[in-house]
């Protein structure tokens, strides 16, 4: 009797649906990596907003509001991290002579630690920009991630690229959802300056092979203008004026699988267009370290890392903000 | 101060202390005139006699009360501080006791001079006295010396006090003329007050006014005929005027020295910050470059790969056989084996007619294409889509 009570229930079950974990992908099952974005000590003004810029380019997996005092150090949220599932820590500082950005795993490490040549921040950017652009699901889904460059082999440059990686859910191109693709995130290798240029852009998709008129008829769904033509025919078969960037399409012209937008249909030919959402940093990776914000050093711009494994050992938790400002001059 | 018949006066000050009923005249740095009423008198609200202080450079004090500085008749100015001083008692004969508040003080200087208290009932010019007064001529001078020094000296240096009981109930002085301001401070009553002091009105050493001393009428038109330079700040304190831009130009510098440090500072914040121009730098076209080209291979990769497994429902374990084994071939044939090759042909299904831009369709918007042929047959079997559907609201209704 109970078997059959079991063979029932299974009946009514759908075994494929489980219940969404909180710290991993329904569809996928990977574990979706989270972030805190935070300072370290206290920030000017301009920095604080990219630090706002950078929690919401992290969104959705992210602690937009995160506060933090001045009294919290790392341990502290080390120990909310773990049990948030928060797998990666961005810290901002400043020193004197530039604001760096730390990238960690967490609880274990290891930190790199960038230097923040130049920023620019989403709203300098947006300034900078004729219509910027911010549809309203822009932050729904977190970004791709763009890596280019970094493949010269070096060891360092590998363990950026798998940090940088992680620190966004993966895809499965087998169900990712082309709607859900909205954003992206460009890491760029410069191998003569070493330095590296992140941006983040947002990505909009334009059917390919219709007047402008037309594709702006049915983008915005306003009555236009006809005053101008003979016959209502003209609208459609008069050719308006090409898109001034039509001999680009060709290498970012893609043909969808599923449905994007309103307008783009699956199966249909669309140029991939991308606008920058900020914010932009040029960074410069200086060191990695074995832990989190302590341990061996790795790898260090500066000098030989024969030295900075002595120094690195002593360091914890709390003196790393001086013993990084103490490096780099 | 009306007494001295609306001459325009630089400055002058007042200070009503609860204790000496006192007000300062200044009329310029080296003279002074300080109008006290007696305490006792006040305490008493019969305050009839009032003293006039003049304090001077080699005149230090020269005590006089209003009424009989009035009396004093023949000097012309004596004439006109009566007649000022009988117009305000004419005004304010009949109202009760009360006390007008000056309107007007512009004074800043800070000399406050110590009137001799008790002066109302009788003053014995002691040699103490004497000595007193000569100190705090001294004291005088030796605030403005350089200003003191080109003010001649035509009173004898010895104090003099006169004395004289008021004739009416009130003492007066108020200005009307000069509306620079105005002295009232008196009440009425004391007549019986007052008469006792009219036997010791004259003491030795001190002039008799009450017929016009006409040296004294001398120093005094000279010391009123003096201007001081009568601009903002004023003759009173000609070195405040230096310590007023000393004190701006010091504060301008202090401004300063905070704002560049505040500059410094938040320069010191914005360190790395740049704003992007407005137009596409050619590096940032490149960027933009390598960025789209990731995109579409991203895009074309997903196309290739779900391409394969249109119209299968992954979350039906049946379908999701069929996925699983197409996405093995995708597999394969993205590394090259293809061993069936049937994935490529399903990409290109229904492109066949009409424009290759979905809106421009007959079915657009249309979610389904059984919602084209709404008209048609239904049970016309159609693409795998359908099929799919099919099973799934079979296997709903078990």
């Amino acid at each position: 009797m109970a078997r059959f009570r079991n063979k029932k229930k299974v009946a009514f079950v759908k075994p494929t649906k489980k219940q969404p974990q909180q710290n991993v992908d329904h569809v996928t099952g990977d574990k979706i990596p989270r972030s805190f974005v935070f300072s370290r000590l206290k920030l000017p003004g301009s920095l604080k907003q990219l630090q706002a810029d950078l929690r919401k380019m992290m969104l959705p997996y992210t602690a937009l509001n995160l506060k933090e005092k001045k009294r919290n150090n790392l341990k502290d949220f080390l120990n909310v991290a773990g049990p948030m599932g928060v797998t990666h820590f961005l810290m901002l500082s400043k020193t004197g002579s530039s604001p760096y950005l730390r990238v960690a795993r967490t609880p274990q490490g290891p930190t790199l630690t960038f230097k923040i040549q130049e920023y620019s921040l989403a709203v300098d950017i947006a300034n900078s920009q004729l219509r910027p652009r911010v549809p309203k699901d822009l932050f729904k889904n977190s970004p791709l991630i763009v890596l280019s460059g970094f493949g010269t082999g070096e060891q360092h440059l590998k363990l950026t690229t798998i940090m940088f990686q992680n620190i966004f859910p993966a895809i499965d191109i087998n169900t990712v959802k082309l709607s859900s693709c909205q954003r992206i995130v460009l890491l760029n290798y410069n191998k003569d300056t070493k330095l590296i240029d992140f941006r983040h852009y947002s990505i909009r998709l334009q059917p390919v092979g219709v007047s402008r008129r037309i594709r702006k008829f049915v983008q915005n769904h306003q009555v236009p203008d006809l005053r101008s033509l003979q016959d209502v025919s003209d609208f459609v078969t008069k050719a308006g004026y090409g898109s001034e960037s039509e001999g680009d399409e060709e290498a970012a012209t893609v043909s969808l699988a599923t449905d994007f937008g309103r307008v783009n249909k699956a199966s249909t030919k669309s140029a991939v267009k991308l606008q920058e959402i900020g914010p932009r940093m040029t960074l410069q990776l200086i060191k990695i370290e074995e832990g989190l914000c302590s341990g061996t050093v790795i790898y260090s711009e500066y000098g030989n890392s024969d030295e900075k494994k002595e120094e690195g050992n002593e360091e914890d938790d709390d003196s790393e903000g001086d013993g990084e400002g103490s490096e780099e001059d | 101060m009306a007494i001295v018949g609306g001459v325009a006066l630089s400055r002058w000050r007042r200070r009503w202390g609860r204790g000496d009923r006192t007000k300062t005249l200044e009329i310029n740095p080296s003279v002074s005139i300080s109008i006290s009423i007696d305490d006792d008198h006040c305490r008493r609200k019969v305050p009839s006699v009032v003293h006039i202080d003049f304090y001077h450079l080699r005149a230090p004090a020269i005590f006089l009360s209003v009424s009989s500085f009035l009396s004093g008749a023949g000097s012309e100015l004596s004439q006109g501080i009566r007649m000022t001083a009988e117009e305000v008692q004419m005004q304010e004969v009949g109202k009760g006791p009360r006390k007008r508040k000056i309107g007007h003080k512009k004074g800043k200087g800070k000399k406050k001079m110590k009137v001799f208290q008790g002066s109302g009932q009788k003053v014995k010019m002691d040699g103490k006295m004497k000595k007193l007064f000569r100190k705090k001529a001294r004291d005088y001078n030796s605030d403005d010396s350089d200003d003191a020094n080109d003010v001649d000296e035509e009173e004898p240096s010895v104090p003099m006090k006169f004395e004289e009981k008021q004739p009416h109930n009130e003492n007066e002085e108020g200005d009307e003329k000069s509306s620079e301001e105005e002295v009232d401070a008196d009440e009425d009553m004391g007549n019986d007050d007052v008469s006792d002091d009219e036997d010791e009105i004259v003491e030795h050493g001190i002039m008799n006014f009450s017929e016009g001393s006409k040296s004294f009428k001398k120093a005094f038109k000279k010391i009123i005929k003096r201007t001081g330079s009568d601009d903002v700040l004023g003759p009173v304190l000609s070195a405040y005027k230096k310590l007023v831009v000393k004190k701006l130009a010091e504060e301008a510098d202090e401004r300063k020295v905070k704002g560049d440090a505040k500059k410094e500072k938040t320069l010191l914040g914005e360190k790395g910050h740049v704003k992007p121009d407005s137009f596409l730098v050619s590096h940032e076209k490149l960027l933009v470059g390598v960025a789209t080209k990731g995109v579409v291979k991203l895009f074309n990769a997903v196309n290739k790969a779900q391409s394969s497994q249109k119209g299968l429902n992954p979350s039906r374990s049946k379908d999701a056989k069929v996925i699983q084994k197409r996405r093995k071939e995708a597999f394969f044939s993205e590394l090259g084996k293809n061993p069936s090759g049937s994935s490529a042909m399903v990409a290109s299904g229904g492109d066949g007619e009409g424009p290759a831009w979905a809106p421009l369709r007959d079915n657009y918007m249309l979610t389904t294409s059984k919602l084209k042929d709404w008209d048609k047959a239904a049970d016309a079997p159609e693409a795998t889509d359908d099929f799919g559907r099919q099973e799934d609201s079979s296997s709903d209704d078990d």
